[in-house]
């Protein structure tokens, strides 16, 4: 089958017609649960979930534990009730096989329009660069979107853990006029977890409370999240983007940097997303800052499921101080990431009431302390961790050379340096070489990021044979032999 | 963006050798984008054969294909003096604002190559493969 043609597939409800309500949801006919009360009617919007998924372990994960929180009565059958809703799940070909295995995916298909969106190509080029594939799978589902304007894009990952009625919040927040949702997702042990939710709820459905799911992430979480407590004004995580407190034995509270852009409607049609997609989407998407912080376990949560190994590398006996976590943070963090830190987010289990004020108050002074050794924000656009994650090598005004570009033809320097000064400031400079070279220190000294590619990476060859270049034009007959892409 | 390529004149060619080269360097190039092609030709010139001005033409007919683009595009000789003539040229790409736009394209896709978000700029109609030296 042909990559197009899987795009382009769709799972249908045998006999479902197709009339004019065709882009409606299917289950906007299904008959309400019993428990559902009857809600004044909203606007109809367009909502679609974007979902990457690949490989059949983590697929057979998704169908067993996040498809089936995303069944339970107020996600997914309430959102298809209310709204039109169609699902984008960007799988490899192997995929679309294995989730057909799976009765939560056939009950998926019953109440929602679902496609398949090819992505072997991004596998077999980024491997296992997990964020890239991630991001341009979004940006792959995005494109084939017919309005992409407008459309609230719900983007989910395989390990993600939904309580009941977490998308009618999202739903809801939308309906309210917001462009995006952010959630912090704290993450689980997988590994004790999922035995546990496999004895509930039926195959197709996982309905747990948001008590109950804060219950799990107090019992259980992750050895990063214990790693990136905050005690004593200190934490044991050395490349923490959130920082979690414990003040009482039923409630966390977290700031973060990073979070998760659970939701976006966007208000323009950028031209590139050069950049990761927790790092880019927000901004590029919506860029005017109208976003809903989900911040009260009440209303909203999700959890992630992770490996007790995961990052496990990162955890250190030693006591990591705010300026060492600044100096960490200031590599790296956006302007979006600025943002995100200013909301504080409550997670109560059991019976806790821990007030939000007192979650604020309780924060503020380690985020504060946090902020005064953090530099101004870095652009997101060309950020170097998508640079070095699509194949460049990050180039900085003090390495890799130290000549001041006298090897570079004195032509090509004055073209070099004069379209520099007439772009600046210039987001980005790319030398195309097979190794570094003089003019590493030219882009470096004149650009906000620099990177350089090899020849390869550039034109999407992953080998080549050398010729002797013969003038009078004659040529072997045409090699492709590789597929790469990269986007800058 | 500044885009700097260095390489040799094999490398020029091989540039126009297959469709996905030619696109992708077209994906790059751009509005507030720039890209310098340069090519050293040090070895060719010790050819008998071959003159600068055989090189130049080389470069030369090539240009065309960045105007149907809206971008411009022009031929620098590296040598700066008379003991540079060996330093081969540089092809300088520049979004030409006097020269026809590609189109936008519609908002319905149909083809993973027209991901605006990858930012192509091919018009519609147009074949890559026309570019493409036959074996």
């Amino acid at each position: 089958m042909k990559a197009r043609d899987l795009s382009r597939r769709t799972a249908r409800r045998r006999g479902a017609p197709r009339d004019a309500t065709e882009d409606a949801t299917k289950a906007a006919v299904a008959t309400p649960s019993a428990g559902d009360k009857v809600e004044p009617a909203a606007p109809l919007m367009d909502f679609e979930i974007l979902i990457p998924i690949w490989g059949e372990r983590y697929i057979r994960r998704f169908a067993q534990l996040g498809l089936r929180s995303l069944l339970a009565p107020r996600n997914l059958p309430w959102l298809c009730r209310h709204h039109r809703v169609k699902v984008s799940v960007m799988t490899t070909q192997d995929g679309v096989t294995q989730c057909g295995l799976w009765p939560a995916f056939f009950e998926l298909a019953q109440i929602a329009e679902v496609s398949f969106v090819a992505i072997d190509d991004l596998v077999a080029t980024y491997g296992s660069n997990y964020s890239v594939i991630l991001t341009r799978a979004f940006n792959r589902a995005m494109a084939l979107s017919a309005d992409l304007v407008g459309r609230n894009f719900i983007y989910l990952v395989g390990d993600q853990l939904f309580a009941d009625g977490a998308l009618q919040t999202i739903a809801k927040a939308m309906e309210a006029g917001h462009d995006a949702c952010l959630a912090c997702t704290p993450r689980v042990e997988i590994d004790i977890v999922e035995g546990m939710l496999a004895d509930i709820g039926t195959p197709v459905e996982l309905a747990l409370s948001n008590r109950d799911m804060v219950d799990l992430l107090l019992n259980y979480p992750h050895p990063t999240l214990i790693a990136k407590t905050v005690q004593d004004e200190a934490i044991h995580l050395s490349a923490a983007h959130q920082f979690f407190w414990r003040p009482e034995a039923n409630t966390f509270v977290s700031r973060c940097f990073l979070l998760h852009m659970l939701c976006i409607r966007p208000t323009r049609r950028p031209r590139d997303i050069a950049g990761p997609c927790d790092f880019s989407f927000v901004s590029e998407l919506a860029p005017a800052g109208n976003y809903h912080y989900l911040v009260d376990s009440d209303t909203f949560l999700a959890l992630e499921l992770q490996e007790a190994a995961h990052e496990a590398e990162f955890i250190t006996p030693f006591n990591i101080a705010a300026a060492e976590v600044g100096e960490s943070v200031s590599a790296w963090a956006t302007a979006i990431h600025h943002e995100n830190v200013k909301a504080t987010f409550i997670f109560r289990g059991g019976t806790g009431r821990y007030l939000a004020r007192s979650a604020a108050n309780l924060t503020q002074s380690y985020v504060d302390t946090l902020l005064g050794h953090i530099l101004p924000p870095r652009d997101h656009r060309h950020h170097p961790f998508w640079v070095g994650a699509v194949g460049a090598t990050v180039l900085t005004t003090t390495a890799h050379t130290n000549t001041d570009g006298a090897n570079i033809p004195r032509v090509l320097r004055r073209l070099v340096t004069g379209h520099m000064s007439a772009l600046a400031p210039l987001d980005v400079a790319v030398a195309v070489t097979n190794g570094p070279s003089a003019l590493d220190a030219i882009l470096a000294g004149g650009a906000r990021a620099a990177a350089r590619v090899s020849t390869e990476c550039l034109h999407g060859q992953n080998r080549r044979r050398r010729r002797s270049w013969r003038p009078d034009g004659a040529r072997s007959a045409r090699r492709f032999v590789g597929f790469r892409r990269t986007v800058f | 963006m500044v885009l700097v390529q260095l390489g040799d004149l094999w490398d020029f060619g091989e540039l126009f050798s297959n469709r996905s080269r030619v696109s992708r360097l077209l994906r790059v190039a751009g509005e507030g984008r720039v890209l310098l092609l340069c090519y050293l030709a040090g070895e060719e010139l010790r050819n008998p054969g071959t003159t600068r001005l055989d090189l130049y033409q080389t470069f030369a007919a090539r240009l065309p294909v960045f105007a149907r683009f809206g971008l411009a595009a022009r031929v620098h000789d590296l040598a700066d003096g008379p003991l540079e003539g060996s330093l081969g040229f540089v092809v300088e790409v520049v979004a030409d604002d006097k020269g026809v736009k590609a189109p936008t394209p519609s908002g319905r896709f149909d083809n993973r190559e027209d991901d605006l978000l990858y930012g192509l700029r091919e018009p519609p109609g147009f074949s890559i493969d026309d570019l493409v030296q036959p074996a």
